[in-house]
């Protein structure tokens, strides 16, 4: 099989999958105790009022046919109108997107680089005092609620030492020409510094709390699996050819380890984007993470199964990238 | 002389204790020269093997005195070792199938090996010197931009020979490097092995548990048991004329296709613990031929007609 017919298999698999989510989300929603039309009237308002709202957002007519008139909107690409904000979902998500797309990649490229380096230095070094730090780094920090990490930080470089804001994107007196959304690139390409660095400042905390929480995980693989290429008889043979330590190391052994660690990377981005929803909530970060709190409590039907099956399709897409860069590091992989 | 191991002790460390792998072994290898390293699993030849490029584990002990080209390497800085180590003495191992990166082209192994100890060597020379080594055994050199997992296990063999020639090194240590294949693809890299090392005009240890493969290629043969060498001769010798016990037994072990002896011969009990190895001759527990010394003293090593062999039942005939 091609790679191009391998992508479109796994993009036709996920249809049903996403169809049985949605499903789910739907009527969980539907079932859990907390109405809509309360939360947006308050419990005080008279009754004839609450039984408009009711009519006004369909949520009088029975359930199954709410079903498929929703499902028949998204099939179109219609996510619907947020009943709380009386605006499209599909431009909400849009708008907060980004600030979680800049949140996620920043977080990431932080836990590769503390994942690569430390796992492989801490593997080339096994049972030395390195590589136990290391592991009891992981150990720790992968049992610390993220939250509780992120209030720490706050509580360390915000309130105490006052280098770091605590929350938010952007100081209100900077101002700052939005293109793409991601403010580091924003401001790079208007040569804008000082938006430049406020933007840095906000992105620092919440970054490095997600970027910890990841890194504990992938500090794990990439040691373990770089320890177990380091006894196999291909890094020997490169020993035994005279390559420097740090050739072996990285061109050999890690770059093998990373065979390993792309096919489950695509279960990881899940929980890097579960990470940013408590991130984005502890840091009042605008993004989808916080959007999708914000929208739980008011009940916000729509939003939240637009949001759920927004996440969906990107970790599906994820998914598929990764597979497509491991066939590119592993050049027995065949589709 | 090229290479020369005196009292050469490599010692692994345990929680245990130390397992004596390789205990006062002394050999020499001359210009030209094939040596045979014989013995059962655990005797400690691959770790003598190992030892030599100094590739075993950080925690690992060496004593005595190992010398190539009449330099001491034992006591050689990490960084110089690192340069003789391929450039000088080569490795071929036993498995091809785990030896070679999967994921890299065969190219770019060939490449960085030759960078690493050539470091102003251009690109087209070292494509060069590649297809030209490869092609000497008998790999197309179009084949370099494959992935080692495209080879069968022979042609594997190949590039990892291949591999190991093209930086010319004086010595070549093969550590069983036909053990995994099938008899056939066996024989042909054998050959290949021993043409190619009059061709390039190298030394080799060949290290083997096969005394049929070593008997057609070595000049001397040295019989390791439990970190000893027992017997050191001729290949003919050797053969025609084992001193050792433990020689004779190995010899008289080797399958046959006579008719009238279709009983498999082996020899009874097993090899000693390398921690604690018996005081005297480490195979007393063995040996049909035991005496009282055997398990008091260690034999010392006697020249007989041209063998030196480790045994306490020569020591009266001494020379």
């Amino acid at each position: 099989m091609s790679l191009k017919s391998y992508i479109i298999t796994r993009i036709i698999l996920a249809i049903p999958m996403i169809l049985i989510l949605l499903i789910m989300i739907f009527f969980i929603l539907r079932i859990i105790p907390g109405d809509p039309v309360l939360a947006i009237l308050g419990g005080k308002a008279p009754v004839e009022v609450i039984e408009a709202k009711r009519h006004e957002l369909g949520l009088d007519k029975p359930i199954i046919i709410q079903f498929f008139d929703y499902l028949g909107d998204v099939l179109r690409g219609d996510l619907g109108v947020s009943t709380l904000t009386n605006r499209p979902v599909w431009s909400e998500i849009k708008d907060r997107f980004p600030a979680t797309l800049e949140l996620t990649i920043f977080s990431f490229i932080l836990a590769l680089i503390i994942g690569i380096f430390w796992g492989a230095e801490a593997a080339w070094r096994k049972d030395k005092p390195l590589d136990i730090s290391a592991r009891v780094y992981s150990i720790f920090i992968y049992a610390v609620p993220v939250f509780w990490l992120g209030l720490m930080l706050q509580l360390l470089f915000g309130i105490y030492l006052r280098w770091l804001p605590v929350g938010g994107r952007l100081s209100p007196r900077v101002s700052l020409d939005i293109k793409t959304g991601l403010f580091l690139l924003d401001s790079l390409f208007s040569w804008n510094w000082e938006a430049f660095w406020d933007v840095l400042k906000h992105l620092l905390l919440p970054g490095i709390t997600l970027g910890l929480v990841i890194s504990s995980i992938f500090l794990r693989m990439v040691r373990n699996n770089t320890v177990l290429m380091l006894s196999k008889d291909f890094v020997k043979a490169a020993k035994a050819r005279g390559l420097k330590p740090k050739v072996i190391l990285y061109g050999h052994a890690v770059r093998n380890a990373f065979v390993p660690i792309f096919t489950i990377m695509g279960m990881q981005f899940a929980l890097l984007l579960a990470g940013a929803v408590l991130t984005e909530t502890t840091f009042s970060w605008p993004g989808v993470g916080s959007y999708l709190v914000l929208k739980i409590k008011y009940r916000d039907f729509p939003a939240i199964q637009g949001t759920i099956i927004f996440f969906a399709i990107f970790v599906v897409l994820i998914s598929i990238i990764i597979d497509i860069v491991n066939a590119l590091v592993d050049p027995r992989v065949r589709y | 002389m090229i290479f020369e191991a005196k009292d050469l002790k490599i010692y692994y460390k345990t929680k245990r204790g130390f397992v004596k792998a390789v205990d006062n072994i002394n050999l020499t290898v001359e210009k030209g020269q094939t040596v045979g390293l014989v013995g059962e699993s655990g005797c400690g030849k691959s770790t003598f093997g190992q030892g030599i490029l100094r590739i075993l584990p950080p925690s690992t002990f060496y004593g005595g005195s190992m010398k190539i080209e009449n330099q001491e390497i034992l006591g050689l800085p990490e960084n110089s070792m690192r340069k003789i180590r391929g450039k000088k003495i080569g490795m071929i191992f036993q498995d091809p199938m785990t030896s070679l990166n999967p994921v890299m082209k065969i190219e770019k192994l060939f490449f960085e090996t030759l960078k690493t100890h050539e470091p102003e060597i251009t690109e087209e020379e070292a494509r060069d010197r590649t297809a030209k080594v490869l092609e000497k055994v008998g790999i197309e050199p179009e084949r370099m931009r494959e992935y080692s997992f495209q080879f069968s296990g022979g042609m594997r063999q190949r590039v990892m020979i291949a591999l190991t020639l093209v930086l010319n090194p004086i010595l070549v240590i093969a550590d069983e490097p036909t053990t995994s294949l099938d008899v056939i693809v066996q024989a042909q890299i054998m050959s290949l092995l021993n043409e190619l090392r009059k061709e390039y005009d190298m030394s080799m240890i060949l290290i083997t548990h096969d005394l049929g493969v070593v008997a057609e290629m070595a000049d001397k043969i040295c019989v390791m048991y439990a970190g000893h060498i027992v017997e050191e001769a001729l290949s003919e010798d050797l053969y025609y004329n084992p001193k050792h016990p433990y020689t004779k037994l190995l010899i008289k072990s080797i399958p046959n296709t006579n008719i009238n002896d279709l009983d498999l011969k082996y020899i009874p009990g097993s090899p000693p613990d390398l921690l604690k190895p018996p005081i005297g001759c480490r195979f007393a527990p063995r040996c049909p031929y035991k005496k009282e010394i055997c398990e008091t003293n260690e034999p010392p090593v006697v020249k007989v007609d041209n063998t030196n062999v480790k045994c306490w039942l020569y020591s009266g005939v001494e020379q």
